[in-house]
């Protein structure tokens, strides 16, 4: 049963998410940037092609994530008094 | 600068997304170049690979144009085509068929076209036509024509009663009701329509070669459509007789368009058209 997180809690989770295997960071990585040329090039269309939708997915997810935590309703926070300044409660 | 680009997570994943999909940076693209590429992006995202592709490949502007506008015309599975890229931001290029009769087209070039027209007292040299009240005629003569025969599609198409919008709008309508600029709700149903426009549209030229190649047939249709004429004058009187005597005298400007009282009457023309029929 969830009985709540603290905030140093979720940063520990969130710190623990392992990175997004993305082919576009694996193609950056393996063609590193030349001068005057700072991305890839001579990358076979189909390649490009799966890595792109695949980039594309991958906005759209984190944009439709940033959305939905957007539209989330307050929470009223459970504070001490004795960390409030000067002791003021409602 | 190797070193950071691939050492540093959030760089790498920053560079990819200006690199696979630079529409997360709006301010780098000019107002026309993003329209295009919002399109490709949410419809055909092969085709905006292709087009980030090309460019990244070296291709001037206008080869990417060319290359990514053959990819679509190669990927539409009907009968149409985008003339240049920049179309693919006004939606599916539509093929409407209408009939030609209100257009600078090939129906009066073609000698069945004149034929029918002139049984409508289409004048070839009066464009604006109106031909609602020749509508109802061809509706009475396709009663009396076989349902699956080829005279009905000719007769749908001129008239623009085939229930099918594509064969019954003409460009000019078509972008005069909107339909032109991608409010169709899905290729689907696109697909669908052209394939039964593109049947009715080759059976009506089947039937307007019948009409040239065999007289008797032609004289039977003008003989149907001279009595659904005389039909529609009789029921049009009796339209008068039941508003009273009061009603505004009965003038015509085209066939079964009693409404038009500045018109002048064209029946004597009918009775040479039905002559030449009989």
């Amino acid at each position: 049963m969830f009985n709540g997180l603290t905030q140093d809690e979720l940063a520990a989770a969130l710190l623990n998410v392992p990175a997004v295997e993305l082919e576009a960071i694996n193609l950056l990585r393996e063609h590193p940037a030349q001068p005057g040329n700072l991305f890839p090039t001579g990358i076979a269309p189909e390649v490009y092609t799966n890595a792109t939708i695949e980039m594309v997915k991958y906005s759209r997810a984190c944009a439709d994530l940033a959305t939905r935590m957007r539209l989330l309703p307050s929470q009223a926070l459970a504070i001490p008094d004795d960390d409030l300044i000067g002791g003021f409660s409602l | 600068m190797n070193i950071l680009l691939t050492g540093d997570l959030t760089t790498c994943l920053q560079l990819a997304g200006i690199w696979l999909d630079p529409l997360t940076m709006d301010d780098a693209l000019d107002s026309e170049e993003q329209e295009i590429l919002v399109t490709l992006r949410e419809h055909r995202i092969e085709q905006y690979a292709s087009y980030l592709w090309h460019t990244y490949e070296g291709c001037s502007p206008m080869e990417v144009n060319s290359k990514v506008t053959d990819e679509l015309n190669a990927w539409l599975p009907y009968e149409g085509e985008y003339l240049e890229l920049q179309q693919v931001t006004w939606g599916l290029p539509i093929t409407f068929m209408g009939a030609g009769v209100h257009d600078e087209s090939d129906f009066w070039e073609a000698s069945w076209g004149t034929e029918i027209a002139r049984l409508f007292l289409l004048d070839e040299n009066k464009r604006d036509h109106y031909v609602w009240g020749a509508h109802k005629i061809m509706r009475d003569v396709k009663r009396t024509l076989d349902e699956s025969d080829d005279l009905s599609c000719a007769l749908a198409w001129l008239f623009s009663s085939s229930g099918n919008t594509l064969i019954d709008m003409s460009y000019e309508e078509g972008a005069n009701n909107g339909l032109g600029a991608g409010n169709w709700d899905g290729l689907e149903l696109i697909t669908d329509m052209h394939h039964e426009a593109s049947e009715l549209l080759g059976r009506a030229v089947n039937a307007f070669k019948l009409l040239d190649e065999n007289n008797d047939l032609y004289g039977q249709f003008c003989g149907d459509l001279i009595r659904a004429y005389w039909q529609s004058i009789e029921e049009a009187h009796n339209v008068c007789d039941i508003y009273g005597a009061d009603s505004a005298p009965y003038h015509r400007n085209t066939i079964g368009d009693p409404s038009a009282a500045s018109a002048a009457d064209p029946e004597p023309d009918l009775y040479a058209v039905r002559d030449r029929a009989a």
